[in-house]
């Protein structure tokens, strides 16, 4: 399975960033360069679970804020910005399904079932995808999260354990986990 | 948690269009400065260790004035 290059970092960029956040620390107007460049996925990373585009612009507002309130706190470790946006998307992603704000909804193109289909090694006939998409709606919370973030973004498994807070290892056998338990809710029906 | 839907070929929104909804300056105004607490700033550390170092000086010094009132009566007993 490919992986989407537009999670890619390279050092350069990170590199980049960490002068940013350095500037950024000192001078919040500093920050940006950082906003431009993910406000984009990081709305897209929530509008992908919620309904509600309104809610999810407030969402991501709310992640940038609390973003640039903790930046102090950043310290670099190798891991990229961009996962630690993600860590804050994803608990303010959660805060708001809590909050009762929003409804959490799994929102995936046809063309991602028929990958997934092909990944089960069964034909793409309209007859599977009925039968895939009632299948996922049996899949519980942590797996469906799994699923999201390496079958339909194609997020490498680095990228998954830095925003789960797994090990690259753990994410890769989880993911495949989850594959395999929809698999068989798939061949059950 | 529950997962409520699953949706179907939702129509994508545009770049141009999220960009058009990017609010900065929204973001700065409602940030305050980054904030670091006050028993973990230098400062605060600095001023305490100045105040201390002089509470201690003073101390010091007040006890061996009083310890050299103290000294010079008996030192006249003792010559009588």
């Amino acid at each position: 399975m490919t992986v989407n290059p537009m999670y890619h970092q390279t050092n350069q960029r990170m590199e980049e960033e960490l002068c940013w956040i350095t500037r950024a620390k000192e001078n919040p107007e500093s920050f940006g360069p950082l906003y431009r460049r993910y406000h984009e996925q990081i709305f897209r990373y929530i509008h992908q679970r919620m309904n509600d585009e309104e809610t999810a612009f407030d969402v991501t507002s709310q992640v940038f804020m609390k973003a640039l309130n903790n930046l102090h706190r950043y310290e670099f470790r190798g891991v990229p910005f961009s996962s630690w946006l993600y860590r804050i998307a994803k608990s303010e992603l959660y805060q708001a399904f809590r909050d009762k704000k929003a409804e959490r909804t799994v929102n995936i193109e046809s063309y991602q079932l028929f990958e997934i289909i092909d990944e089960f090694d069964e034909d793409n006939s309209e007859a599977n995808k009925k039968k895939l998409f009632e299948s996922l709606s049996k899949l519980k919370e942590g797996d469906m999260q799994l699923l999201e973030l390496r079958f339909f973004e194609k997020r490498s498994f680095r990228e998954i354990g830095e925003i789960l807070d797994l090990t690259e290892n753990n994410a890769k056998v989880k993911s495949f986990r989850a594959l395999e338990k929809l698999k068989k809710i798939f061949n059950n029906k | 948690m529950e997962i409520k839907t699953i949706r179907l070929d939702r129509s994508r929104l545009s770049s141009e269009y999220i960009a058009s909804r990017q609010n900065f300056k929204q973001i700065v105004t409602c940030c305050e400065a980054p904030s670091i607490s006050p028993f973990k700033s230098p400062l605060f550390f600095g001023a305490m260790g100045l105040s201390s170092l002089t509470l201690a000086m003073m101390l010091s010094i007040n006890g061996h004035m009083i310890s050299d009132e103290n000294e010079w009566p008996n030192r006249g007993v003792e010559m009588h």
